[in-house]
């Protein structure tokens, strides 16, 4: 058994620089130093790059240099040849029957691929993988993967949705059918091709909606497609030992997801293969496996040596698996007081040669009272990698569409943006809509906002709810009186942090007395992936759960001890007193040396949970931006958000997902696109011209967090790593509207944009 | 990248007789910058690799009134960044300098490799040409000197034989009452690339606000740093006026012949140069004024 | 072509082979065995393998490893003495300046070279300075509140110790503009501040 100890930080708390002091018995609600901090600032923490095994081989991909293309043939024969190449794999290599690669996202389809396409059959995007190459060193693999031969018959690409619907275009997934033409909407009339996923749905009846109607607002706001942009790329080291064994130590946000896409597409039992999930470098939603994994350990089980695969920041943007784009177009009638009546909106998600978008389109609807809503959405192929999720997935690019155009509603009705939303929000029990819109307002000012030349606010809500999913957990208490939790749980937010101080809560003892491990999917009780916000909520059933069996253990081993009774006893400050009378007591440490020699043995409490509804939440975001009226360069110089987080287990590590959200989703309508060319080539393969912010492109970030619990949640909390970065797009073309007086539909709003629209005002 | 031997010679005999023995399967590093992502990319795949860096004469960095600026091939943006000489007499250098990449870039990356690598859209190649700066080469056949306009002939080529390098990069000093200034156009603050690049350097009559001389060149709208001589034209024997200057960037903006690319398309790069090269020329007479 | 240098990383020699092209970063893992400085782009985009090179932060892949022989080379793992944490690492903890902690090691070296140049930085000069170490995760609020918190901290330690006489801090000129110019070059990578 192998797991990752986090080793507890003890100096930041020496010296008293610890944000939140321990408050009596709450360990819930502390700003704690993570659990995890120390080994990150030491560079001891073990990401998958940094492991070194004897004997270790690398691994290269060969890839396809057309956006479209049929293979005609395939000639590996020169690189086989090469001294020091270990395998390759192509197409024709491997089993009919292992020849595919389950590509699972949390929220998206299941998807089921080729692992490299065989001959006559087609690459369907620049960067496609054709063969892989292991090597004793990367050169030599580089090297044998350029004199691997393919010929290619090349193909018309197509890289714009509203092209690919088209009858006519280049048909990427032969086997699709046109999907029928739809009555109404921009694209009416005319059977859709390329689809790769269609979602429809009907609430009320819009016609009558719309008649009933004061005024109706129709707009198609543009998307680009995003890299998640985690600045640790895709990396898998893989064996296979004699007896077929497999162990994987990799990059992933769910090690147990990552053995099933790999017990799938290997056809393999689960339990020949182990993962160990390692520190992982930014996922946020990019990383459940799939596209480097099951060709590391094919190389493997081929060379019979590790091998290791780390992905290029260039094959990052080339064959990750990219948020996708959206095409949106909104249709709303409102009453002149500003009621919404009717809502309708049609879809075209980029999904390039995947599928995976069309359902987030619901969220067009927004967080509003609205009786007749509708919606035909389709998922269509381009010549553009497969999508993934990427934080909230789907939620920028629909909140976007619903939320800008409700900027406009309110400039056109003349209602302030703030007081619209607050006369439309649904209401509900465990909901704090409105309290969270107007937490954020009052943070900002936004009453009483003024504004310079050039200069604009603007504001939007974006929401989300919580998944779940199972979850086991061990809690055990020791001779020392502290406590340890041991699972599977895949740590990207800071989540081990918060199970420690959830543990400690329970249990009676300081958060810094609780140590968290990480156990392989050999050792572990299994637990769900860290995606959909799903952690804190489900973990955290299961870690208190499992806290509180461990404190009945506690309870019972005191009573005996005390010769009291359960119901008269209290833990707090790692000892078990009897209510009253505080002389009458054990500490923990004694009743862990005692339960040794018990009857029922050592303190272990099992948790387990596995799926209940959570309460929705939003998060609420204003910024304030200057334009530069000569070249259209933006400046953003306020940015607030606020979030109900149900209930708060570390503010300060809320704090960070409330900031990093905000800023990602400010960043998608600032400055981040992916970007083809005609010929279907990527353009902007590498991080100088796909630009992620530094940290000079954002002001000090104001955030305001609310509490408004789920009945469910562990403590009432609600999952929050995804909404924050819902609102961004919406919140920044609205500030740029107040700014200008013109609605820029098409994200991102560059300086060129921006500045066609300042003009297109002043002609 | 495939492999290499790599020279650290240590003097400029040293560094020329390499250079004649290897020519053209060698490559010169200075800050290593460009070099290094070019050989990670496989578009250069030199056998040998010669670091200058190691050259004393190259790490010459100094400031004299009559002379001006010399910049050895091996001096990294950093000290042009932070030099108080560079900041007080050549302001648009400064500008330039600090927007080359990152703090850890500029630590690396020198003028004359960023000149050497001659991308069409470095930020120090419009100032350069607007401070008519030269180039000082050597190689088996001697010394010689080559004019910035003259050094960058092309995207990615310079005058530069396979068997020569350059020593350093002069700069004329500035006249009494005259100043430069650099404006870099881009989407982020710092760690961009230059959509449109546009220097100016300005010279005022003593006493007067009527221009003396003025240079403007432009980078990122044509396949070399170019200058706009209708522009400076335009402004010679004239007080600066919000009209000269409006005429000044549209006579500018015609100079340009950009390309469109993932960053900007054409008619955005020369409505730019437009805007810049006011902002440019105004700022660099604001500064010769203060003089 | 293989070659034995010799490189100096915290202070300790470590006498390698390499060959002409390989870079520093990959001397440093995979020869050092050190592997703080992460490799997240290979161009000199993100800084996350930012080491100090004779105090200055460099990206680590952009360097030849032969180039760095004979310069002091300070990684992440060099920055702390013994159990004690540098300060700018505490505050990093407790500051909450970091979260999947791959850009840690980078931004935690070009703070220290920030603080070595400028002790008493304005958060817009420490925002400059960190212009080359990208962040995913924290939306650099967090890292910023950390450097000034290490910054107040070096400045309690040395001022409540008198440890040693040392001028004012200087002020950075690059990150304070022409006005404030001044020539200061980077200190040595050994002084730590402490």
């Amino acid at each position: 058994m192998t797991a990752t100890e986090s080793a507890k930080p003890t100096t930041a708390q020496t010296n008293g620089q610890t944000n939140g002091q321990s408050n009596g018995t709450h360990q819930i609600g502390r700003s704690v130093t993570r659990i995890d901090a120390l080994e990150k600032v030491t560079g001891r923490a073990q990401y998958a790059a940094d492991l070194f095994l004897p004997g270790m081989c690398y691994g290269v991909f060969k890839r396809s240099p057309h956006a479209h293309a049929r293979i005609v043939s395939i000639d590996t024969s020169e690189a086989e040849k090469m001294p020091g190449v270990v395998a390759v794999i192509t197409a024709m290599t491997l089993s009919k029957d292992m020849a595919s690669v389950v590509e699972e996202e949390m929220h998206a389809t299941r998807k089921v691929v080729s692992l490299f396409p065989n001959i006559g059959e087609k690459v369907k995007y620049e960067g496609a993988k054709v063969a892989a190459v292991a090597a004793v060193s990367r050169e030599i693999a580089f090297e044998a993967s350029e004199r691997i031969k393919v010929e290619y018959e090349v193909l018309p690409p197509v890289t714009d949705v509203r092209e690919a619907i088209k009858e006519g275009a280049s048909q990427i997934n032969e086997d699709s059918q046109p999907a029928d033409a739809l009555p109404d909407g921009p694209f009416a009339g005319h059977p859709i091709y390329n689809v790769a996923g269609q979602n429809h749905r009907a609430e009320g009846d819009v016609e009558a909606g719309f008649k009933a109607a004061d005024r109706i607002f129709e707009d198609t706001y543009v998307i680009p497609r995003a890299h998640q942009t985690y600045i640790e790329p895709q990396t898998t080291v893989a064996d296979c030992a004699p007896d077929g064994k497999v162990n994987v130590w990799t990059s992933t946000q769910g090690h147990f997801a990552t053995r099933s896409n790999l017990a799938n597409s290997l056809r393999i039992p689960a339990s020949r293969i182990n993962v160990h999930g390692m520190t992982i470098g930014g996922g946020f939603g990019a990383k459940f496996g799939g596209i480097v994994d099951t060709y590391c350990v094919l190389l493997a089980m081929k060379a019979h040596r590790p091998v290791k695969i780390v992905y290029t920041r260039a094959e990052e943007f080339l064959d990750a698996r990219p948020a996708p784009g959206a095409v949106i177009t909104v249709k709303t009638g409102v009453k002149n007081d500003g009621t919404i009546v009717a809502r309708q909106a049609w879809a075209l998600w980029d999904t390039g040669s995947g599928s995976g978008g069309c359902y987030a389109t619901s969220r067009v609807k927004g967080v509003y009272k609205i009786e007749h809503f509708k919606l035909d959405a389709y998922d269509v192929n381009t010549n553009k990698p497969a999508p993934g999720a990427y934080r909230a997935p789907g939620a920028p690019q629909a909140t976007f569409a619903g939320e800008a155009q409700i900027n406009r509603i309110a400039h056109e009705l003349r209602i302030d943006p703030v007081e619209l939303r607050l006369r439309n929000m649904r209401e509900g029990e465990q909901i704090a809509f409105k309290e969270t819109l107007s937490a954020v307002a009052e943070r900002a000012g936004w009453a009483q906002r003024t504004k310079g030349a050039h200069e604009g606010w603007g504001v939007a809500v974006g929401e989300w709810t919580n998944g779940a999913g199972p979850a086991g957990a061990l809690v055990s208490v020791h001779e020392d009186g502290k406590a340890r939790v041991f699972y599977g749980l895949m740590d990207i937010t800071g989540t081990d942090t918060a199970m420690a101080q959830i543990a400690a809560e329970v249990l009676g003892i300081k958060y810094e007395d609780v140590t968290v491990s990480r156990g392989d999917t050999d050792s572990a009780p299994f637990g769900t992936a860290s995606g959909g916000s799903v952690v804190t909520f489900s973990y955290g059933n299961a870690v208190k759960r499992a806290a509180e069996d461990a404190r009945d253990r506690i309870l019972e081993l005191a009573a005996e001890h005390l010769e009291a009774s359960v119901e008269d006893l209290e833990v707090s400050d790692g000892k078990v007193t009897v209510k009253g009378n505080p002389e009458a007591s054990v500490t923990l440490a004694q009743l862990g040396q005692m339960s040794l020699r018990s009857r029922n043995g050592p303190i272990v409490g099992r948790g387990s949970f596995s799926s209940e509804p959570s309460a929705t939440t939003i998060a609420a975001q204003i910024a304030r931006v200057k334009l530069d009226p000569e070249t259209g360069q933006l400046r953003l110089l306020g940015a607030y958000g606020s979030l109900d987080v149900g209930k708060s287990i570390n503010p300060m590590a809320c704090e960070g997902q409330m900031e990093g959200g905000l800023v990602q989703g400010f960043s998608w309508g600032m400055m981040e696109q992916m970007q083809w060319r005609e010929d279907g080539r990527n353009w902007n393969p590498g991080l100088l011209d796909y630009r992620v912010p530094t940290s000079l492109d954002f002001p000090d970030l104001e955030t305001v967090m609310v509490e408004q619990p789920t009945k469910n949640g562990p403590f009432g909390v609600k999952g929050i790593g995804e909404p924050p970065i819902a609102p961004g797009i919406a919140v920044i073309s609205s500030a740029i509207a107040d700014a200008t007086g013109v609605w820029i539909n098409e994200a991102p709003f560059t300086p060129e944009r921006v500045l066609a629209a300042i003009k297109s005002k002043a002609s | 990248m495939r492999d290499f031997e790599y020279h650290a010679p240590k003097t400029l005999d040293e560094a020329v007789a390499l250079l004649e023995r290897y020519g053209t399967s060698a490559k010169l590093l200075a800050g290593g910058t460009d070099l290094v992502i070019m050989l990670n990319d496989h578009m250069v795949a030199p056998e040998h690799v010669i670091d200058v860096k190691g050259i004393p004469e190259l790490s010459r960095f100094e400031w004299n009134p009559e002379r001006g600026l010399t910049i050895g091939a091996a001096v990294p943006f950093r000290k042009l960044e932070i030099s108080p000489e560079v900041q007080q007499h050549y302001p648009g250098v400064y500008e330039a300098a600090s927007e080359v990449g990152s703090w850890q870039i500029r630590n690396q990356a020198t003028p004359a490799g960023n000149l050497c690598t001659a991308s069409p859209a470095c930020e120090i190649g419009p100032i350069m040409y607007a401070l008519d700066a030269q180039l000082q080469v050597t190689g088996p056949r001697g010394q010689r000197t080559i004019p910035i306009q003259e050094f960058i002939t092309g995207v990615r080529r310079t005058a530069l034989q396979p068997d020569e390098l350059v020593i350093e990069i002069q700069v004329p000093p500035p006249g009494a009452r005259a100043a430069s200034h650099y404006i870099k156009l881009k989407e982020r603050q710092k760690m961009d690339i230059a959509f449109v690049g546009v220097a100016a350097s300005v010279e005022l009559e003593p006493g007067d606000g009527v221009i003396r001389d003025a240079r403007i060149a432009l980078g990122a709208v044509a396949p070399t740093p170019i200058r706009a001589p209708a522009a400076e034209a335009a402004l010679r024997g004239r007080p600066l006026s919000d009209d000269i200057l409006e005429q000044v960037g549209r006579v500018a903006a015609e100079s340009a012949q950009p390309i469109m690319d993932v960053r900007a398309s054409v008619a955005y790069r020369k409505e730019m140069v437009s805007v810049l090269t006011r902002r440019a020329v105004r700022q660099a007479a604001t500064l010769a004024a203060q003089r | 072509m293989r070659t034995l240098i010799e490189l100096t990383v915290n202070g300790q020699p470590y006498p390698i082979d390499v060959e002409g092209r390989t870079r520093l970063l990959d001397a440093l893992r995979e020869k050092c065995f050190l592997t703080g400085a992460k490799e997240g782009c290979s161009t000199g985009d993100c800084g996350a393998c930012t080491v100090l090179l004779d105090g200055q932060p460099v990206t680590s892949c952009l360097v030849l490893a032969s180039s760095a022989a004979g310069k002091e080379i300070t990684t992440i793992e060099g920055v702390s003495a013994g159990e004690v944490l540098h300060p700018v690492q505490q505050a990093f903890m407790s500051a909450g300046g970091l979260q999947c902690g791959i850009c840690t090691p980078g931004m935690i070296l070009t703070s220290i070279a920030l603080l070595n140049e400028n002790r008493n930085p304005t958060r817009d000069q420490i925002r400059f300075g960190l212009q080359g170490n990208l962040c995913r995760c924290t939306g650099y609020g967090k890292i910023v509140d950390a450097v000034e918190v290490a910054a107040k901290d070096m400045a309690t330690r040395e001022n409540g110790h008198h440890m040693e006489v040392k001028t004012e801090p200087d002020t950075n000129p690059a990150m304070a503009g022409p006005a404030q110019a001044d020539a200061t070059g980077g200190q040595a990578p050994g002084e730590k501040g402490r």
